[in-house]
């Protein structure tokens, strides 16, 4: 028998097939989940877009502010504790025993010391008071007063020339101890006659920490669970630390090393600004509000007194501030993993189909294939003289009509060659 | 040569054709002539149920008995079809 004609499988009938199965199942598939694949991807793109501007947006606007406005709220509440604390000094100073206390230079009967220990053992700011003649010399003093660094102008002093003074905040017994205090002077005075009489002096004891806490920030302190919450920093008109709740020992230090935030907060709002406005900054590592306070920002106003003029800054570690933003990051993360689960779906269905599409081409094509190969070999024999040949196709289509047109030729083949014969 | 019509004559090529192809008219010629020993053209109805006879009888060499005895039958057919 002649041999048969080797041709490579795409060549062949069954090649051909299968080609053309897996074109039409996997180039729509392919098409589509492209499509798809890339609308989804644009999608995400354009989601990831507006999340990040939303969480820029929410750091600088919300989280910023809020803690600008935190920093705002406590320097006017320290404002107006100090202005509520001048004008219980100035009431005291109005009062008859401390006028006479200090017009006779000596406090007869002990009226002014009793009328002074009522008030200033009520007061839980207060913790001390003390009234000078004109000369300075020390009428009465509640306790022993605490000493200070030595300045040109002493406290009494200034009180008797501008008529009240509130002086800079100096420590107690000790560098880094609490309380801090605050002397406030308020000249003694004989209204009727005009003459100045003498200075009352008020010292206050302040703890910007404990007072923030007291209405109810939620400043955080360094302690065994490290640092949590609001870092709560104060810094006077000199640009000294009054107060850093991570830190006591920074109190008043002659020589700090300002870490980045406090730099960036102290470049924002340097010492010899007026400026009262809030800021913040917004950096990724810490989110910072601050502000300074000023008396002319509450309802107490003295003409003599700008007010503390105290550098607020409230600051939170960015992890922290925004940990609120992470369900940001989750629909995020949510939509890249939709994103790359459609795409492995999308490779598993190309995979699952160029494997199951050559088994299902095989087994179609075996129907059609099959009656094409039995003409062929039919064929064949014939071409080599063999016309016992039978054709045993049974088919209704269009391969069928072959295999009955190709019988009757064999029928007439035969014939002829019989008659021959 | 004188063309003389036989309409049944014919038939039973035609009929022959879709079992033999290009043969048919010689195996009809062959059946008529070589067994009814009559002409292609006095071919008549009363002759049609010996043609398929032997046309059974000769087409059974050729082809399987099945497909020999339906060309059998059809030829006998063409008897009650005509008239």
């Amino acid at each position: 028998m002649q041999q048969r004609k080797q041709r490579p499988f795409l060549k062949s009938l069954r090649g051909k097939i299968l080609w053309r199965m897996l074109a039409v199942s996997l180039i729509p598939i392919a098409i589509v989940g492209g499509l798809m694949y890339n609308s989804m991807s644009s999608s995400e793109q354009s989601v990831n877009d507006s999340l990040d501007e939303s969480r820029e947006a929410l750091q600088t606007d919300t989280i910023g502010n809020t803690k600008a406005t935190l920093a705002w709220t406590f320097s006017m509440e320290m404002e107006l504790w100090i202005a509520e604390r001048i004008r219980d000094v100035e009431k005291w100073a109005d009062n008859t025993a401390v006028i006479e206390a200090a017009r006779n230079s000596k406090d007869a009967g002990g009226a002014a010391e009793l009328f002074l220990l009522d008030e200033v053992g009520t007061s839980p700011s207060f913790d001390n008071s003390y009234i000078t003649n004109t000369s300075g010399d020390i009428v009465l003093q509640l306790k022993s007063i605490v000493e200070q660094e030595e300045t040109d102008y002493p406290t009494w002093v200034s009180g008797l020339n501008k008529g009240l003074h509130v002086s800079d905040i100096y420590p107690g017994a000790g560098i880094g101890t609490y309380p801090y205090y605050i002397d406030i002077a308020v000249k003694i005075e004989d209204i009727t006659e005009g003459t100045d009489l003498g200075v009352l002096i008020g010292t206050v004891q302040i703890n910007p920490v404990n007072f923030a806490q007291e209405y109810g920030a939620k400043v955080g302190t360094k302690g065994e669970q490290g640092k949590l919450g609001d870092r709560l920093m104060v810094w006077n008109r000199d640009g000294l630390i009054v107060a850093d709740s991570f830190d006591t020992e920074r109190y008043l230090e002659k020589t700090p090393t300002w870490s980045e935030i406090e730099q960036k907060v102290l470049d924002g709002m340097p010492n010899n600004t007026e400026i009262i406005s809030k800021s913040s900054i917004v950096t990724d590592d810490f989110v910072a509000g601050y502000a300074r306070s000023s008396n002319a920002s509450v309802t107490i106003q003295f003409d003599d007194f700008p007010g503390l003029g105290w550098l607020v800054m409230v600051e939170q570690s960015a992890d922290e501030a925004l940990a609120s933003l992470n369900s940001l990051e989750e629909v995020k993360d949510d939509l890249n993993d939709s994103t790359n689960s459609m795409l492995y779906t999308l490779i598993g269905i190309l995979i699952g189909l160029v494997i199951l599409v050559p088994a299902l081409s095989a087994l179609l094509s075996r129907g059609i294939t099959s009656p094409i190969a039995q003409l062929r070999n039919a064929a064949e024999r014939i071409s080599m003289g063999d016309i016992s040949v039978n054709i045993d196709v049974e088919s209704e289509d269009e391969i069928g009509d072959l295999a009955e047109s190709f019988e009757r030729m064999v029928m007439a083949v035969r014939f002829l060659s019989q008659e021959e014969e | 040569m004188v063309l003389v019509m036989a309409p049944l004559y014919d038939e039973v090529v035609d009929l022959a054709r879709i079992y033999l192809g290009p043969a048919a008219k010689r195996f009809v010629d062959r059946q008529i002539k070589g067994h009814l020993e009559i002409d292609s053209v006095q071919l008549k109805l009363s002759d049609l149920d010996e043609l398929a006879t032997w046309c059974y009888t000769s087409s059974k060499i050729l082809m399987n008995d099945g497909k020999a005895r339906e060309f059998s039958d059809r030829v006998k057919a063409l008897n009650s079809n005509n008239s």
